[in-house]
C-alpha cells in the first residue's frame, strides 16, 4: 500500500514539475506527503474507571497495637486514606468491612469502624465479597491474617492482600478456668489456668499479682499435650474484693492477651482476739482454753487477779501480777484487736468510760465486741453509759440473779441452728444470769426455758456485738459429752459470727463469674449442717428461670452444671429448706458473653495471605511495603492521534489534488 | 420445808455464775486437817486476790455433785482412800472434762506409802498417764506468787507431784500436809509449828496454796508472752 502511496506522490510531483510548480501543486504535494507519512502524536488520557473492592478486616485482634504502636486497623485505615484522592481518580471503589460476616460500608462508615469483632473469618467473606463485585474487580484486603472461623478458599478475583501487624507471629495466652469463692490471708488456694501458645516457646513466666503489687513469678514450661496449670496463691491482704492478676511474660508480640484477673473477697486467717477477765473463774479458764486452741487466734487476755482494795502481805517483786496497761490496751492498741471480749469486767475500777472512744470506733468499723456478764457488772448501766452504749442490743440496768435455770438455743441463726438440738436432752442447770432491758432489734441465740434472753447478738455499723447474760455457761463442759460439744461449738461459732468468718455462712457458692456462651457453667456448693435438709438450685436471668439439680458429690457438697446458649446477667439462687422451711438463700452473679476466640490467638498469619493471594494470581504485601499508587499508574492509558488519517485531512488532500488535476 | 428453802438459798448463793469454791471430798477415812485450816485460807484469798470465793467449805462425797464443782480437794491421813470403780469413773469423767484435783497428804503414816497409794490411784483414773515430779519452774510456781518453794506443815519432799494431761495439770499431790500451815487456833494463831522450816516455810506454803488454787482458775495464763517479759523483769530484782 505504502509502495502504491510513493508511487502515485512521484507521478503527482512529475506532473508538477513538468507543468508548472504552482501554489496548488505545491500544497498537493505536500498534503500528500503527509498523507504518505502519515505522522502521529500521542494523547494521555485516563482509561475506563476499574473496579476495585477495599477489605478491612475488623475483627478483634485488629486492635492489637504492635504496629509502631498503633492498631493494625488504625494503620490500614491510614495507608488507604493516604491513597484516597488517587484511588478515586482512577477506580471505581466499593467498601467492605468483615470479621464474622462482611458488609458493603460507606467510604464514611468504612473509615469509622472499629475493629470489635469477636472472630475472623477471611476466606469465607472473600468469597462472599467476590460474588458482589464485578469479575475483573481486584480485591485489596488489609487484615492480619488471623483467620480463625473459616476454611473456604474458592473466589474468582484476584487479591491483593496487605499484611497489617507488628513483624513478630508468636503470641502466647491465658485463660483461668478455676479459682475459690474467697481466701484467707496466708493460706494458699488453688487457681487452674491454661496458657495457649502459637510458637515455639518452652516455657513462659508467670507474674501474679495482687491489688497491684506483685505477688509471685514462677516458670511455667510446657510438657507435651499440657495446656492447663495450677498455682498455689497465697493471699498477703484482706479484703472484700481483692483483685488477682495471672499475667505471662513471654516477651511474645501481643500483651493484650497475656492476663487474666479475678476478684474474690479474702478474709483474715488469723485473729487477734483480747479477752479481759474481771476475775479468775471457771467461764474464764475454760473459754481461754477453748480460744488458746484455735490456732487461728492470737489471744492476748488479761485477768484481774488482784483487786485495788485488796493488800497482799508480801513484797511486790515476790508477785507475778503485772499492771494492768489500760493507756497500752485502750488507747494505743485496740485497733489490733479484731475482737474484744469482756467478761465480768468492772471496769469502773481501772478506767473511765472515755477509754472506750476508740473501742466504739473500732467496732463500727468493722471488729467484734462480746460482753459476759456475772456478778460484777451489768447492773448500773456502766457499759450502756459508755461510747459503747450505741450500739449495744441491751440497756446493762438490773440485777444478777442467782437462779437456776435451762437453756434453749435458737434453731434458726447460724450459730446455734446446727447445734441446738443438743440441749434438748440435758438435765443440768445453770446459774447465775444478769436481766437487763432489751433496748433494740436483735438475734436472740440463747434463752432460758422461761424465756428470758441469755445471749444476744447485733450489728453494730460494720461489726458486731455479742452479749452473754451469764458467767454460768461453764457448767455444760462438765454435764456430759454432747453438752461440751455445745459448749464448745457454741462459743467456737459465736466468736466466728463476730469475725464475720464465713465458716459461718449457711451457704458458700464458689464458681466463675464469666462464660462464653454454650460454655458448661459450673459451681460448687456448701451447706453447712446440711442432714435433713433440701437443697434448691435455679439460675435467673432477663426473662428466665430454669431449675437446675444438685448433685451431692459429698456430704454438704454439692455440684450444679448446665449449658446455657443466651447471653446476659445470670444469677444462681441456692435455696436450703429444712422441713418445708426456707432456712438459708444465697445467689451468685454470673454473666454469659459471646465467645470471643480472637482474646485467645492475636498474633498474624502473614503465610495465609500469602497462599490466598498467590492462589488468585495477586500479590502480598507487607504492610510497609505497600503503595496503592503503583495500581493506579498501571491503570492509566495514552491515546495515538494520527492527524493524516482524520477525515477532513482525506478531503483536504482530494480536493487538492482534483484542483491539481483540473489545472 | 424450812429447811428446804434455807438449803435451796445455799444452794443458789454458792453456785451463781463462775466463782471458785473450795470443795472438800469426803471418804471413809479421815478426810480433812484442821477446820480452821480452810476457812483461813479462803479467808485470805478473799483478802488479797479478786477470786473472793465464798468462805463456806463444801464437803461432797463422789457423785453426780462434783460435777458442779471444778475444783476438787481430797485429803488423806494415815493411808490412801479406796474409792469404788463407780467413784473413780466420776472422777475421770469430772478430771478429763475440766477439773482439777488436790490431794493433800494430811499426815505421813509411813514413809512413800501414802505417795505409792496416789501413784495407784492416778494409775486407776489415767491408766495411760503416769505421776510426775512438777518442775519447780512450771507455771504452777508463777500463777500468783513467784517461785514458791515447795512446802508445808511438814517438808518431807521439795516436789509437787502431778499428772499432765494435755500440757494441763489435772491432779496435783502435796506430800508435805500443804494446808496444815493454815490451821490457827481461836486467839488467831498458828496451831502447827512448820517442820522444819518454821515460819519461812509457813510462808511459802501460804503461796503455795494459793498459786494452786489460781493455777486451777486461770491454767497457762502466766505463760503468755505479755507475762513472761514482766516476770523475768521481776525476777532480776531477787
Amino acid at each position: 500500500m505504502v509502495k502504491i502511496y510513493f508511487f502515485l506522490f512521484f507521478i503527482v510531483l512529475l506532473l508538477t514539475v513538468r507543468k508548472r510548480l504552482n501554489i496548488f501543486s505545491g500544497i498537493s504535494v505536500f498534503l500528500l506527503f503527509l498523507f504518505i507519512a502519515n505522522p502521529k502524536y500521542k494523547v494521555r488520557k485516563p482509561g475506563p474507571k476499574k473496579e476495585i473492592a477495599v477489605i478491612l478486616d475488623v475483627s478483634k485482634s485488629m486492635s492489637t497495637k504492635d504496629c509502631e504502636g498503633k492498631t493494625r486497623a488504625n494503620v490500614a485505615k491510614r495507608i488507604i486514606k493516604n491513597q484516597m484522592l488517587n484511588l478515586k481518580k482512577y477506580f471505581k471503589i466499593k467498601f467492605f468491612v468483615f470479621g464474622k460476616n462482611f458488609k458493603e460500608v460507606s467510604q464514611k462508615e468504612f473509615f469509622s469502624k472499629n475493629p470489635l469483632d469477636n472472630a475472623t473469618a477471611i476466606t469465607k467473606n472473600l468469597n462472599r465479597i467476590s460474588a458482589n463485585i464485578s469479575e475483573n474487580a481486584v480485591m485489596f484486603l488489609f487484615s492480619d491474617g488471623r483467620n480463625n472461623q473459616s476454611n473456604e478458599s474458592f473466589f474468582k478475583n484476584p487479591l491483593v492482600s496487605i499484611g497489617v501487624a507488628g513483624q513478630r507471629q508468636d503470641d502466647a495466652g491465658i485463660k483461668i478456668i478455676s479459682y475459690p469463692q474467697d481466701g484467707f490471708k496466708g493460706v494458699p488456694f488453688k487457681v487452674v489456668f491454661s496458657v495457649r501458645k502459637t510458637n515455639n516457646l518452652d516455657k513462659v513466666k508467670l507474674r501474679i499479682w495482687e491489688e497491684g503489687k506483685i505477688l509471685e513469678e514462677k516458670i511455667l514450661e510446657f510438657e507435651e499435650n499440657k495446656k492447663n496449670f495450677s498455682v498455689d496463691v497465697t493471699p498477703q491482704q484482706t479484703g472484700k474484693n481483692i483483685k488477682y492478676v495471672f499475667e505471662i511474660l513471654p516477651q511474645d508480640s501481643n500483651v493484650s492477651n497475656n492476663s487474666e484477673e479475678f476478684s474474690i473477697p479474702v478474709f483474715k486467717s488469723n485473729f487477734n482476739v483480747l479477752f479481759i477477765s474481771g476475775r479468775p473463774g471457771w467461764e474464764y479458764r475454760n473459754l481461754r482454753a477453748l480460744i488458746k486452741a484455735n490456732p487461728k487466734i492470737n489471744l492476748t487476755s488479761f485477768v484481774i487477779l488482784r483487786n485495788p482494795t485488796d493488800y497482799i502481805p508480801f513484797p511486790e517483786n515476790q508477785l507475778s501480777l503485772i499492771p494492768f496497761p489500760v493507756r497500752e490496751i485502750f488507747l494505743k492498741d485496740i485497733k489490733k484487736y479484731d475482737l474484744v471480749i469482756f467478761l465480768n469486767f468492772y471496769y469502773k475500777r481501772f478506767l473511765n468510760e472515755n477509754y472506750f472512744s476508740l473501742l466504739s470506733q473500732h467496732i463500727k468499723e468493722g471488729a467484734g465486741l462480746l460482753l459476759i456478764g456475772g456478778e460484777q457488772v451489768f447492773q448500773k448501766g456502766e457499759y450502756y453509759k459508755t461510747p459503747l452504749g450505741g450500739f449495744l442490743p441491751v440497756e446493762d440496768r438490773g440485777t444478777f440473779k442467782e437462779e437456776k435455770f435451762k437453756i434453749v438455743a435458737s434453731k434458726t441463726h447460724p450459730v446455734t441452728s446446727t447445734i441446738s438440738d443438743i440441749l434438748k436432752g440435758s438435765k443440768s442447770f445453770l446459774s447465775g444470769r444478769n436481766e437487763v432491758i432489751i433496748k433494740e432489734k436483735c438475734d436472740v441465740l440463747l434463752k432460758t426455758q422461761r424465756q428470758n434472753p441469755l445471749c444476744l447478738v447485733s450489728e453494730a455499723g460494720k461489726g458486731r456485738v455479742g452479749i452473754i447474760l451469764t458467767n454460768g455457761l461453764w457448767r455444760l463442759r462438765f454435764e456430759n459429752l454432747e453438752c461440751a460439744y455445745f459448749y464448745q461449738e457454741f462459743y467456737r461459732n459465736l466468736i466466728a459470727w463476730l469475725l464475720k468468718s464465713p465458716i459461718m455462712e449457711e451457704i458458700s457458692i464458689s464458681g466463675r463469674r464469666d462464660y462464653y456462651s454454650g460454655e458448661e457453667i459450673f459451681f460448687t456448693i456448701k451447706v453447712k449442717g446440711f442432714e435433713n435438709k433440701k437443697v434448691y438450685t435455679e439460675i435467673h436471668g432477663n426473662n428466665f428461670k430454669e431449675a437446675l439439680n444438685p448433685v451431692m458429690k459429698e456430704p454438704g457438697i454439692f455440684e450444679v452444671r448446665e449449658r446455657i446458649s443466651r447471653q446476659g446477667v445470670f444469677k444462681l439462687v441456692v435455696k436450703v429448706f429444712e422441713k418445708k422451711l426456707l432456712k438459708a438463700k444465697k445467689s451468685f452473679n454470673f454473666k454469659i458473653e459471646k465467645e470471643n476466640i480472637e482474646k485467645a490467638d492475636l498474633s498474624p498469619d502473614f503465610d495465609f495471605l500469602k497462599k490466598i493471594s498467590l492462589e488468585t494470581g495477586g500479590k502480598y504485601f507487607y504492610w510497609k511495603d505497600f503503595d496503592i499508587g503503583e495500581f493506579a499508574r498501571a491503570e492509566v492509558f495514552a491515546r495515538e492521534i494520527f492527524p493524516a488519517r482524520s477525515p477532513y485531512f482525506l478531503v483536504l488532500m482530494i480536493l487538492s489534488l482534483g484542483l491539481v488535476w483540473l489545472k | 420445808m424450812k429447811k428446804f428453802f434455807v438449803f435451796l438459798f445455799f444452794v443458789n448463793l454458792l453456785f451463781a455464775g463462775d466463782r471458785f469454791e473450795f470443795v472438800i471430798l469426803k471418804h471413809k477415812n479421815f478426810y480433812k486437817g484442821h477446820a480452821s485450816s480452810y476457812r483461813n485460807f479462803l479467808e485470805y484469798l478473799n483478802d488479797t486476790t479478786s477470786i473472793d470465793p465464798p468462805l463456806k467449805v463444801k464437803e461432797i462425797e463422789i457423785g453426780e455433785e462434783i460435777f458442779d464443782y471444778p475444783f476438787l480437794y481430797l485429803g488423806a491421813k494415815g493411808s490412801f482412800p479406796d474409792f469404788s470403780r463407780q467413784s473413780l469413773e466420776l472422777l475421770s469423767r469430772h478430771l478429763n472434762s475440766g477439773g482439777f484435783l488436790l490431794i493433800d497428804e494430811i499426815e505421813e503414816y509411813r514413809q512413800g506409802e501414802f505417795l505409792n497409794s496416789v501413784k495407784e490411784f492416778c494409775k486407776k483414773i489415767f491408766p495411760e498417764l503416769k505421776l510426775e515430779k512438777i518442775p519447780n519452774d512450771d507455771v504452777i510456781f508463777k500463777s500468783f506468787y513467784l517461785k514458791p518453794k515447795v512446802s508445808g506443815r511438814k517438808l518431807k519432799s521439795n516436789f509437787l507431784y502431778g499428772i499432765n494431761k494435755d500440757g494441763r495439770w489435772v491432779v496435783v499431790f502435796s506430800p508435805n500436809d500443804l494446808f496444815g500451815v493454815w490451821a490457827r487456833d481461836e486467839e488467831g494463831k498458828f496451831l502447827f509449828e512448820c517442820i522444819p522450816g518454821g515460819e519461812p516455810q509457813r510462808l511459802e506454803g501460804i503461796k503455795l496454796s494459793v498459786n494452786l488454787v489460781m493455777y486451777s482458775l486461770t491454767g497457762s495464763y502466766k505463760q503468755d508472752i505479755i507475762h513472761r517479759k514482766f516476770i523475768e523483769m521481776k525476777l532480776e530484782t531477787w
